[in-house]
């Protein structure tokens, strides 16, 4: 039904060749939809309707799919859900515009939410959405600064903070609290599900980063692409601190280079010493770990709430983001 | 049929199960090729536990940190973001809406006020008149469409007690005045005659008013008149106890 929806607003007009066929693209592309999923079903869990949530629904897909091009571009990657990104494909200026225009269509259902919702209602979700887009801006600050400055020196609390706001602030706690909105007419307190968002959008974070290392076909994205792009993520920063001097000064040498710089065999190198010194499993027992802490404030949170599917739903996320692939 | 009651058996487990690793029955070990058989099974045992505590221990501190800065901004913004309460954000919404209606309020207060300071004026100017002590009069000024001023005086003459008011239109007051009388709405009731008598060389009249010793009491009114058009300036009226 989100699906059916998004398409409502992507026209289909001229120019289609170098912007509206392009716009459709990453959208029709079949992406997990998890933060439309998670913003439905905390509207109804808190006992709201689905077709209320369904425009806040929709925005937060399409400006998802706006940000996901920007991204591919400043990370240069080269896939996205199996299939070459958009500046791979049709080159970056075209790329950057065809993101701006999904930004701007993702503004038309908050619009569309004043008759839904009414003022008042529909001017609290937009103001969180402008708080949400000013977190992820600012992660995505620190990491690409990162990456910029070729940082050897970031902590894991860094890293959870950048992920903080690059990743949970879009993917769960800002679906979670206009939901909640949505669903109790703007009589919640939306700053209660800060904590459990982010447990979950630091275990889906880690899990996604795990995910980038292995190979699996289905995981859409190129196999060690973060090493390539020279990512600073949970297995880097490990590797850093178990790492002997020679290997850190090989390590921040190879993460330096631009990527077309890079050698397959160096890749190899960083990818074989985080094997040896357990930085994947360390990465993935910290994800359990954040994921159990996400339960349990799930509990604290959704716990007066009536047993319902969307409930369960919710509930489920917390191992959802270890099943997925 | 039976009385047995079906029961469910009691589950393995007393609490939440939270370890999430036993709950995916995730391998837990993905080692160096070259490490020792079991190696990697003793080392996750082994260091597993205090990953998981340094890291969910790191992120709480992140995520405490982190509300505490919103609560400091907040604090500085003079918002409630981050509160105790369960309100949310009705209370900026109230207080905007109040703040608002203040604003509308106040502007028409300020209207009123000056609507109610022109009346006080008008009145205090044309003056309120009681009997029986006669001649008794007032004064007041009015501007006129030229911008002079006109100053009204009285002369009532009343056996009870009475109280007068008149009042111009907007700039309509002239010296030269005229009137049918002041009437009741008992057509049965006679009118009360009114003089006026301009001062040469100002801008002052001098309303005159006898009231007969028989006139019933009641309210009487009547238009003022330019004495030269005929054309309605004001109104005239008298209360008569």
């Amino acid at each position: 039904m989100t699906r059916q929806a998004v398409k409502r607003y992507l026209p289909a007009r001229e120019p289609r060749r170098h912007l509206y066929d392009l716009v459709t693209d990453y959208p029709s592309r079949g992406g997990k939809m998890m933060r439309p999923s998670i913003c439905i079903a905390n509207a109804r869990a808190f006992g709201g309707r689905l077709e209320d949530a369904l425009n806040t629904a929709c925005s937060l897909e399409l400006l998802h799919n706006a940000l996901l091009i920007h991204d591919d571009i400043e990370d240069e990657s080269e896939e996205r859900r199996g299939l070459p990104t958009m500046h791979v494909e049709h080159g970056v200026p075209i790329a950057i515009n065809v993101g701006d225009t999904l930004t701007l269509l993702s503004l038309r259902p908050l619009i569309e939410n004043q008759s839904a919702l009414g003022g008042s209602l529909a001017l609290q979700v937009l103001e969180e959405t402008e708080h949400m887009a000013r977190e992820s801006a600012e992660g995505q600050a620190i990491e690409l600064g990162w990456r910029r400055d070729n940082s050897t020196d970031v902590r894991e609390a860094d890293y959870l903070e950048m992920v903080l706001k690059k990743t949970c602030w879009l993917a769960t706690i800002h679906p979670c609290r206009t939901g909640a909105l949505i669903g109790t007419r703007g009589q919640v307190d939306t700053d209660r599900f800060i904590r459990f968002g982010f447990f979950l959008g630091a275990a889906f974070q880690i899990q996604d980063d795990l995910l980038n290392l292995v190979a699996d076909p289905h995981y859409g994205k190129e196999r060690d692409g973060d090493l390539w792009e020279g990512k600073r993520t949970l297995m880097i920063i490990r590797l850093f601190q178990e790492s002997t001097s020679e290997e850190r000064e090989r390590l921040a040498r190879t993460l330096s280079l631009a990527r077309a710089d890079k050698c397959a065999s160096e890749v190899a190198w960083i990818r074989e010493r985080m094997d040896a010194y357990g930085c994947i499993d360390y990465a993935r027992q910290v994800a359990f770990g954040l994921a159990g802490a996400a339960l349990e404030e799930f509990y604290a949170v959704y716990q007066g709430l009536p047993d319902s599917r969307d409930r369960s739903f919710i509930e489920g996320l917390c191992t959802w983001v270890f099943e997925r692939s | 049929m039976s009385k047995d009651r079906f029961s469910r058996p009691d589950l393995p487990r007393t609490a939440p199960y939270h370890d999430m690793a036993s709950l995916l029955n995730v391998a837990s070990s993905r080692r160096h090729p070259d490490a020792p058989p079991g190696a990697a099974a003793e080392e996750a045992s082994r260091a597993g536990p205090d990953f998981v505590t340094s890291g969910v221990r790191a992120a709480y501190q992140v995520i405490d940190t982190y509300m505490n800065q919103g609560q400091k901004v907040a604090r500085q913004l003079g918002k409630l973001s981050y509160a105790p309460l369960r309100l949310g954000r009705r209370i900026p919404d109230f207080q905007a809406r109040w703040l608002q209606l203040s604003n509308d309020l106040m502007a028409d207060w300020f209207d009123l006020v000056g609507l109610y300071s022109e009346a006080v004026m008008s009145l205090g100017e044309n003056g309120a008149e009681e009997g029986p002590a006669a001649p008794q009069g007032g004064a007041e000024q009015h501007p006129d469409a030229s911008g002079s001023t006109l100053t009204v005086d009285y002369e009532v003459v009343s056996p009870r007690p009475a109280r007068l008011h008149h009042e111009f239109f907007s700039h309509r007051a002239t010296p030269d005045l005229a009137t049918h009388g002041l009437r009741s709405l008992d057509p049965t009731l006679e009118p009360i005659d009114v003089g006026f008598e301009p001062v040469p060389g100002e801008d002052r009249v001098v309303i005159k008013i006898r009231i007969p010793a028989d006139q019933p009491a009641g309210t009487y009114s009547g238009a003022l008149l330019d004495a030269t058009s005929a054309d309605a300036v004001g109104t005239l009226s008298l209360r008569l106890g």
